[in-house]
């Protein structure tokens, strides 16, 4: 049953029946009738979703019943109706926060109907985007977005909390695919800003030439082609999160400009000479190692240190060890469920075949392999010659990186199996040929 | 257009339901809201006759301002611009006395003529 409550003031017997019989006729509509403004105010408490209210009432003028109705509940939407054609009566109504001012005539139960409409509409619009938020608040949920039980993982968990309860800026590192965008919604949508928007912008999406305009907005004839005014993403994301997504690809220009934004909160639109304030919250995103970027001049090191805030890294999928099948499984019964095929299973030689790749595209590139593998599997198994790579095995790339002693490459390759199959040393022992109390002791030696 | 009454009257019909047929489409319904403009216009018919009674500008333009929409409602259309002179205290402290007078009586013998005619088209019996 609807619960859109219509009151109708009015204290013409015949024309409040009338007003009444009329917006009856939506059934989504359940319309109370009172004849006096003392008898509107004392079911107020039944809290109406819109009130048409008689300017003239016999104990109390409009005017003051709606003072008094917007002092209990400021939201309600009040329609005067008046049997006066009077300018200075409707403009001083509307300033007191009438929706709407209506003379009464042949067509005023028409113009009601309509406005009853609308706010209907409206208020349906904004239950479904309650409904909405509360359905992405649900879905960036950590365990609902970001799967996994690996030490790793659970390290990002315990720094988005702390993220969460405060107001810092948070910088998100990590490879292409580990999903720093979604590390900054989970933030956003688990933090007092939610009801606000998440802006997102990616630095290596935009030209350069265009970036600053998309993020500081331009006023009219600021430049050939601005037509009209155009507000920037730091704008609009109001009072919620700005995510600046590959933040390490932005010009060393616009760096300076998004500096003195960042320090003085607040902007100036091109071509504008007003300030605009930017209540907003900033998580910046790159994949980039921006200390290193910072040495080699590519990154203004005043900036670096404006965005570290929190900084969180994010693994990258081959350090997650058991994540890795965890969320093999999840993709693979998330895939059969949106293409109504029956839940399929991984077989062992494939589970070896997953934990075994080294993942360069990380989540992003599991959830297509898997996708795949679902499409190619014959049966409701998936087995090992369904699991297919785009990239080849890794060179063991990590040992070169930096130069090291044989002890710490030795040490390098232990913590990469330790880690690959979460601390099982009995597993990582067997794998690499040694004895587990080797394990311990080098384990025992690094400490 | 207004049209002859049916039946024996050969009276001008002083009202037009076409409006309230519009809004009410089920013919009890019209007849409860009529049943209803009888039945409550009387009263504010007394007291706008107190309010010429004693001179008070201000509660003959209150019950002609609350007599306006029903009578839109109802197309009474010979009332529509004499009771649009006396619905604010202004308007009708410009009047003179005589102008006052024709106007209040006008109202008054055109409305029991209008409840004669309803009576009659709806068969209501009559008080």
């Amino acid at each position: 049953m609807s619960d859109f409550k219509v009151f109708v003031v009015e204290d013409d017997p015949f024309y409040g029946e009338m007003l009444k019989y009329h917006i009856s006729m939506n059934p989504d509509y359940i319309v109370e009738k009172f004849t006096t403004g003392r008898e509107c105010m004392n079911n107020l408490y039944k809290n109406p979703s819109v009130i048409s209210l008689d300017y003239s009432l016999p104990d109390m003028s409009g005017l003051d019943v709606l003072k008094r109705i917007r002092e209990q509940n400021a939201d309600v939407p009040v329609l005067i109706v008046s049997g006066q054609d009077d300018v200075s009566t409707a403009v001083n109504l509307l300033k007191e926060g009438a929706y709407d001012y209506f003379v009464k005539d042949g067509d005023t139960k028409d113009r009601i109907w309509n406005a009853l409409k609308n706010i209907y509409e409206r208020r349906q619009l904004v239950h479904e985007i309650d409904v909405l938020k509360e359905e992405i608040g649900k879905k960036y949920a950590f365990s609902n977005i970001i799967k996994g039980n690996s030490d790793a993982i659970k390290g990002v968990f315990n720094m988005i909390d702390r993220a969460i309860a405060t107001n810092i800026t948070v910088s998100v590192y990590g490879e292409t695919g580990t999903g720093k965008d979604l590390v900054a919604k989970s933030i956003h949508y688990n933090s007092p800003r939610a009801r606000y928007p998440f802006v997102a912008i990616n630095a290596s999406a935009i030209p350069r030439e265009l970036i600053e305009s998309e993020m500081f907005g331009y006023e009219k004839g600021a430049f050939t082609g601005a037509t009209t005014r155009k507000i920037g993403k730091f704008e609009e994301a109001g009072q919620g999160t700005i995510f600046l997504d590959e933040i390490g690809e932005m010009g060393l220009n616009m760096q300076a400009k998004l500096l003195r934004v960042l320090q003085e909160k607040e902007l100036t639109r091109i071509g504008g000479h007003g300030t605009v304030k930017i209540p907003a919250r900033i998580i910046v995103a790159t994949h980039r190692d921006l200390a290193e970027e910072v040495k080699k001049e590519r990154f203004r090191q005043d900036l670096y240190y404006r965005l570290l805030g929190l900084p969180i890294t994010i693994p990258p999928l081959r350090d997650r060890g058991n994540d890795i099948l965890l969320l093999a499984k999840f993709f693979l019964n998330d895939f059969c469920d949106e293409n109504n095929m029956p839940h399929k299973t991984i077989h062992a030689r494939a589970q070896e075949k997953l934990l075994n790749y080294h993942y360069p595209g990380n989540v992003r590139e599991l959830k297509a392999v898997i996708e795949l593998a679902a499409v190619m599997a014959n049966s409701n198994v998936i087995d090992d010659d369904d699991i297919t790579f785009s990239a080849s095995q890794p060179e063991p790339t990590f040992l070169l990186d930096k130069e090291d002693t044989l002890a710490g490459y030795n040490l390098q390759i232990v913590n990469y199996y330790l880690s690959k199959y979460d601390n099982n040393i009995t597993r990582v022992a067997d794998k690499l040929g040694i004895g587990k109390s080797t394990i311990y002791r080098m384990k025992s030696n690094e400490k | 257009m207004r049209s002859k009454m049916p039946g024996s009257t050969q009276s001008l019909q002083l009202y037009d339901l076409s409006l309230l047929r519009q809004t009410i489409d089920r013919q009890e319904d019209v007849q409860r809201m009529v049943e209803l403009f009888i039945t409550s216009t009387p009263t504010i018919l007394a007291n706008l006759n107190e309010g010429f009674q004693y001179g008070d500008a201000d509660k003959i333009a209150k019950n002609a301002h609350q007599l306006k929409p029903s009578l839109d409602m109802l197309g009474i259309s010979s009332l529509h611009e004499k009771i649009r002179r006396i619905d604010n205290p202004c308007k009708v402290d410009q009047l003179t006395d005589g102008e006052l007078r024709t106007i209040v009586e006008e109202i008054n013998l055109l409305l029991r003529k209008v409840f004669d005619q309803l009576y009659e088209e709806f068969g209501l019996p009559q008080e």
